[in-house]
């Protein structure tokens, strides 16, 4: 059912030396180019990408790239892109650098060309903080018809892991070609990604391998989508590998590879200071661990408490990364880190009370990258958990985030596989995340002791329906929170709200609903109070990409409606049974009138929280006849009225 | 408005004591002693000598040792110092300068560049607790704006002392205004003027649910600004001051005003060659900002617009006065603070709180304003992001304070529908209807059409009607914009899933097609009229909700007509909900309750 989208490994060597020319040049347009006025294939497009290009040469450790973009407006709002931000990584000591940059605008009045070219005054550099640096400029006389260029110099020096090529824009691209010449001194390690960029050949041309992709959409985001990035079409390089001087090889040079397997790059980070900090503390620094030296505590309770000495006691500073930026010793000083410090911190303190632990490496929804490579390809990840096995079983944690209890992940952690560091058999591994989220809702709907009827309803909340909810609730404050969920806004009911981690994380609400007089020939009852779509979330007709629920879940809705005196049931919905093709989910729904009482039930089960974009038309309905049906009554009536009826 | 008058008798300080209790030190990170001083010199430059020591009693409090500090060309920080020391030995750990800041530009999301920077300073490599004292000194070439004094900028901190003087020139003057605080000033007389004083101790943590927070604002009463030099004592004098700032920047090239006239020609109603010039500014000059030096302030001339094609919002709000000036029609360049975050204006405290400019127009009984910036507002509509709140108005004899609208009219807040249903057994409908939008109600619509396209537009309707399930097969929008009232007419066709609610026996519909939510009350008032045409497949009768039904309530008023016409139903309903100024989101929310139950499930048909 998944769509698998191949990657593919290529190792490349070259050793001609030969330039490249470019088809496109400054100032010189093409017929086509002049006369374009909409894309086909996205006809709502206000501007198009012409062309872009980057072309990439070494020289010695440097990277030399040369990029040049065309740009055409095709409607008033289009215009809105002529400000143009170029950013790269200057680091302390010009790791990247940027020059001849230049620009321009063209508009076209029959067979004239009015020309404007921008000025040293027109661009400016921005310092972003962090190393980061841009170059920001604004093109003047933007137009319907306008067509703008620009074209810069980059130096590199940061040649491990070459810039990432995207070939598509946030607006519809016409054309996009990378070119790269490796030399013969350096191997690298080629991902390429996305439906077009798998299909392309590359052109190989004097040492030059040069990609060209034409007619790609722009990027969009679509609700319920947390990781488009990993379909865009793009060209990633690891530096695999470089010659060495080696006397001892005839010719004096060999290659030295970069990191052949897994493990070797394993051995290497844990090799380095910040992170050994971590895997071997020192005695003084354990001092401050928290220890549980207990005989007959289980490694489960053991492990729990150590991680929520962790949660609470280190602060998360809101910075990712695979890689601690602090040692040990200055984590527990300031008490507080980036993921990877303090999921370190919590790895050395399971260590340190004889529990196993390590650290797994991921890619995080969003990062584009949650299929990997089974490749030694570092900049993949951007994540750094904790992998424990206690009591034969896997448990994935991660420390930033009180809301998570143990072995809980946020969602976007939620992938098929990570990079897990060993000292041995370190390597990729499946990460299967095991729980029971859902919604759980049972009701009884009764006269109570004002002779009025009223809803007594329980809702259960578990795992990660549990954690959402308890961030809403933190975030909102309980009375606001209690209208929020239950769609009562401006009514005061009363509702408790309760909340446990052991065995799970579970969230109680006991509710109770509004009065209904029974002065009514006909009384219509909403069987449930809460539901998990009130209306239904998909509202768009078309879909690009994946729909991602984030998890597996499955609800349960019972209510149990008495029938008071003086009334009988006369009505109700019918049941149903629906499945989406692919067994992606059900829904069931049936009402059992048992004596003076209807009891109405119903089940929502979601076995894969990611579809395809294929299946959209079918999760739509299905959600909109999920939501339409929840919230059908059942009609009870007078019985005087009835009996009367048969007089 | 405060006055500082000359006086010789020295106020007996006055401090601001709470009761004496000692606050739980669970309750804050770190404690604060400050002693600032503010000195207003007679070429008008300002500078802060800023003395904190902060003492830092958990790891939490950590980020409150981080200091961020705004400069741009002039406004320049000339010292930093900060010395860390143990809070129980007093021995020093470690120092910091000037050179430990890191500085990076300041971006928003508004300008494409800036020349402000935002230096940084960060404790690195100190763990609390620790003691950190700072002496900072930053200097203002204008005082033009003047820094708001915070006694402290974070929760969880206790103020244990903080102190504020400031030392000015007599005839430059100055205006105070504490908020949230209270305490009586020491005001001495000095060899260069005045000297204020003021002292807070021990004040209560801020509260995290408290929007505001305790501050003394400063405002000058004469200034200067670049080159110029104005008064601030007065709306009207601070409007004089911006008049002055912009003249001159409206002149237009010959050929350009040769162009605007024809723009206009055979136009006579005023209104219209507005609307034409408006549209014209909007087609062909974008919103970019640019800010250096005292530009925040000074807007570019008009000329340099046409030429470039883009402008700031006063540049291009110059551009259309200058405009319609050609064609003889007056208006004001006005500022204002715009967006969500407005608090209201102190009439009795002039000072420059602006963060935006637009244009007033006064054309016969009515005014319009012109949102420059908006590429898709009809004329005369500036829309929610200046709306019902104090603007300068600005002109040669000065600036007055006049209110925005506040669109609490039913015409910025009105929807038509009319549909025709065809229902099959199973619930569903097939679906033909025209929906017409008007006031804030259209914009969705007219944005998607500008800058987006079809699928978007579905989306909006789906929303506007907030009907999840309808399916669209197609659509059509057009904008009909009557007057300055935005207009928006959407044919479509369509499937709608479950449209009616069924049982055994029964089908149940709702008395209307558009589902009112809350939003739909944002501006107080809401109109809605529908006619509902259902056909079904199979025969039934109209168990209840027959005839004509109307519910007159506190706040609103909905009528409902079902009529059986054989083989189909008419539906007929009408809605207006008025609410007081300023009701709250509860009551909406209870009255949006008392509404859905009427109207939701109100027609029960029983199958035959």
């Amino acid at each position: 059912m998944k769509k698998i989208l191949t990657l593919v490994y290529i190792l490349i060597i070259f050793n001609a030396e030969k330039s490249f020319s470019q088809d496109m040049k400054f100032g010189k347009f093409s017929q086509a180019e002049k006369d374009i006025t909409a894309v086909d294939f996205e006809p709502d497009a206000d501007a198009v990408v012409l062309e872009e290009y980057s072309v990439n040469n070494f020289n010695g450790g440097v990277l030399h790239n040369h990029y040049h973009k065309r740009v055409k407006i095709l409607k008033e709002s289009g215009t809105r892109h002529g400000n143009v931000v170029v950013r790269y990584f200057f680091g302390k000591s010009g790791v990247q650098n940027i020059n001849k940059v230049s620009a321009q605008i063209v508009n076209f009045d029959g067979d004239q060309e009015q020309i404007i070219k921008l000025t040293k005054n027109d661009f400016y550099t921005v310092d972003g903080g962090n190393g980061w640096q841009e170059i920001r400029f604004t093109l003047p006389e933007v137009k319907v018809g306008s067509i703008y260029e620009f074209e810069y110099n980059m130096q590199d020096k940061g040649i491990s892991f070459l810039d990432s090529w995207v070939f598509q824009n946030r607006i519809p691209t016409l054309k996009s070609t990378y070119s790269i010449k490796i030399p013969s001194y350096l191997n690298y390690r080629l991902l390429a990604q996305g439906d077009k960029t798998l299909r392309t050949e590359a052109k190989q041309y004097d040492g030059m391998y040069k990609w060209e992709l034409t007619d790609l959409y722009s990027i969009k985001d679509e609700p319920y989508m947390s990781n488009h990035l990993d379909y865009l079409e793009r060209l990633d390089f690891q530096l695999a590998g470089y010659v060495s001087a080696n006397t001892s090889i005839v010719g004096g040079r060999s290659f030295k590879d970069s990191y052949s397997n897994w493990q070797e790059l394993t051995d290497f980070l844990f090799e380095t200071n910040d992170f050994s900090s971590y895997l071997k503390p020192s005695k003084v620094l354990m001092t401050s661990f928290r220890s549980n030296g207990e005989e007959n505590t289980k490694e489960l309770e053991k492990a729990k408490e150590i991680y929520s000495y962790v949660q609470q006691n280190i602060k998360y500073n809101d910075r990712i990364g695979y890689y601690p930026s602090q040692d040990l010793k200055s984590t527990l000083e300031k008490k507080q880190g980036s993921r990877a410090d303090i999921n370190l911190t919590l790895l050395a303190q399971l260590r340190s009370n004889g529990l196993n632990a390590y650290p797994v490496m991921l890619s995080s929804k969003g990062n584009g990258r949650s299929r990997l490579v089974d490749s030694p390809f570092l900049d993949q990840f951007n994540q750094l958990i904790v992998l424990t096995v206690l009591d034969g079983r896997e448990y994935y944690l991660d420390a930033t985030n009180e809301a998570y209890t143990f072995g809980h992940l946020p969602l976007i952690f939620h992938v098929d596989q990570g990079y897990l560091l060993k000292e041995k058999d370190a390597g990729l591994i499946s990460l299967a995340f095991h729980h029971r989220s859902g919604i759980n809702q049972i009701g009884n709907i009764k006269l109570n002791e004002n002779g009025k009827m009223q809803s007594q309803i329980h809702v259960r909340f578990s795992e990660y329906d549990a954690i959402s909810k308890s961030e809403l609730k933190n975030e909102l404050g309980e009375a606001d929170f209690g209208k929020e969920i239950f769609d009562i806004s401006g009514e005061s009911l009363e509702i408790l709200i309760s909340e446990k981690d052991e065995p799970k994380k579970i969230m109680d609400v006991n509710i109770s609903g509004k009065e209904i007089e029974l002065n009514q020939q006909m009384l219509m009852i909403s069987p449930f109070t809460y539901v998990r779509w009130h209306e239904n979330p998909l509202k768009a007709d078309t879909r690009t990409f994946p729909i991602d629920l984030l998890y597996t879940f499955n609800d349960l809705y019972s209510t149990i409606i008495e029938i008071p005196e003086g009334y009988e049931l006369d009505d109700f919905p019918e049941p149903v049974e629906v499945v989406i093709p692919g067994n992606i989910a059900t829904f069931t729904y049936k009402v059992e009138p048992l004596g003076n009482t209807v009891k109405v039930s119903s089940g929502i089960n979601f076995k894969y929280s990611f579809i395809p974009a294929a299946y959209y038309p079918e999760l739509k309905y299905f959600m909109g006849l999920v939501s339409s049906k929840l919230k059908e009554p059942v009609i009870l009536k007078k019985t005087q009225q009835i009996a009367s009826a048969k007089d | 408005m405060k006055k500082v008058f000359p006086v010789l008798i020295v106020l007996s300080l006055f401090i601001f004591v709470r009761e004496s209790f000692s606050q739980n030190e669970d309750q804050y990170y770190s404690t604060i002693e400050k002693n600032d001083q503010i000195i207003i010199n007679d070429d008008f430059s300002v500078e802060y000598i800023l003395h904190e020591k902060l003492t830092v009693l958990k790891p939490e409090g950590w980020g409150q040792a981080v200091r961020r500090i705004y400069t741009n060309p002039t406004n320049r920080l000339i010292s930093f110092e900060a010395i860390v020391t143990h809070p129980v030995s007093g021995k020093t750990i470690k120092k910091f300068k000037l050179k430990n800041l890191t500085e990076r530009t300041y971006l928003d999301d508004v300008n494409i560049f800036t020349d402000s920077k935002i230096k940084t300073f960060e404790p690195s490599g100190i763990a609390a607790p620790f003691v950190i004292e700072f002496k900072i000194v930053k200097k203002s070439e204008y005082n033009f704006f003047i820094e708001d004094w915070y006694p402290s900028l974070h929760f969880k901190q206790k103020v244990k002392h903080a102190n504020l003087k400031i030392n000015y020139p007599t005839e430059i003057g100055l205006r105070y205004k504490m908020e949230h605080l209270i305490a009586e000033e020491k005001i001495e007389d000095i060899p260069s003027g005045k000297s204020i004083t003021w002292s807070f101790e021990d004040l209560p943590i801020l509260d995290p649910d408290e929007e505001e927070v305790a501050k003394i604002v400063l405002v000058p009463d004469q200034f200067k600004l670049g080159e110029n030099q104005a008064r601030m004592d007065s709306w009207e004098n601070l409007g004089r001051f911006i008049y002055q700032l912009n003249e001159g920047k409206d002149q237009l090239p010959e050929d350009f005003k040769i162009q605007v006239h024809r723009m206009v020609e055979g136009i006579d109603d005023e209104f219209e060659k507005m609307a034409v010039l408006y549209k014209y500014v909007q087609e062909n000059y974008r919103y970019v900002a640019i800010s250096l030096g005292i530009g925040g302030w000074e807007p570019r001339n008009a000329e340099e617009v046409i030429k470039t094609k883009y402008g700031e919002c006063k540049a291009l709000t110059t551009l259309m006065k200058a405009m319609l000036q050609e064609v003889g029609i007056a208006s004001q360049y006005t500022l204002v603070y715009a967006g969500s975050d407005y608090t209201k204006l102190n009439e009795e405290f002039p000072q420059n709180t602006f963060n935006h400019a637009f244009l007033r127009v006064p054309i016969q009984d009515e005014v319009y304003w012109l949102e420059t910036t908006s590429r898709t507002l009809p004329p005369g509509f500036s829309g929610n992001f200046t709306k019902d709140r104090q603007v300068l108005v600005v002109n040669a004899d000065g600036g007055l304070l006049e209110k925005t609208p506040d669109f609490s009219d039913f015409k910025f807040n009105s929807y038509h529908g009319e549909y025709h249903v065809d229902l099959n057994n199973m619930g569903d409908g097939i679906i033909t209807g025209t929906a017409r939008f008007d006031g804030f109600l259209a914009l969705p619509f007219i944005e998607s059409q500008y800058y987006k396209g079809e699928k978007e537009l579905k989306i909006n309707l789906i929303e506007g009607v907030n009907a999840n399930n309808l399916f669209l097969k197609s659509i059509e929008t057009s904008s009909i914009n009557r007057k300055n009232v935005p207009q928006v007419i959407v044919n479509f066709e369509g499937f709608f899933q479950k449209y009616v609610q069924q049982t055994g026996k029964r089908i149940i519909l709702s008395g209307n097609f558009l589902q009112v939510d809350v939003k739909k009350f944002e501006n107080e008032v809401f109109r809605a009229q529908e006619s509902i045409i259902v056909k079904l497949e199979s025969d039934f009768e109209i168990e209840s909700g027959a005839g004509k039904q109307v519910f007159a309530k506190d706040y609103f008023t909905y009528t409902m007509e079902v009529e059986d016409e054989i083989d189909q139903i008419s539906i007929k309903n009408t809605l207006e909900v008025k609410f007081p100024k300023g009701s709250s989101k509860e009551l909406k929310a209870r009255t949006l309750n008392e509404l859905n139950q009427l109207s939701k499930q109100s027609i029960i048909l029983k199958k035959l």
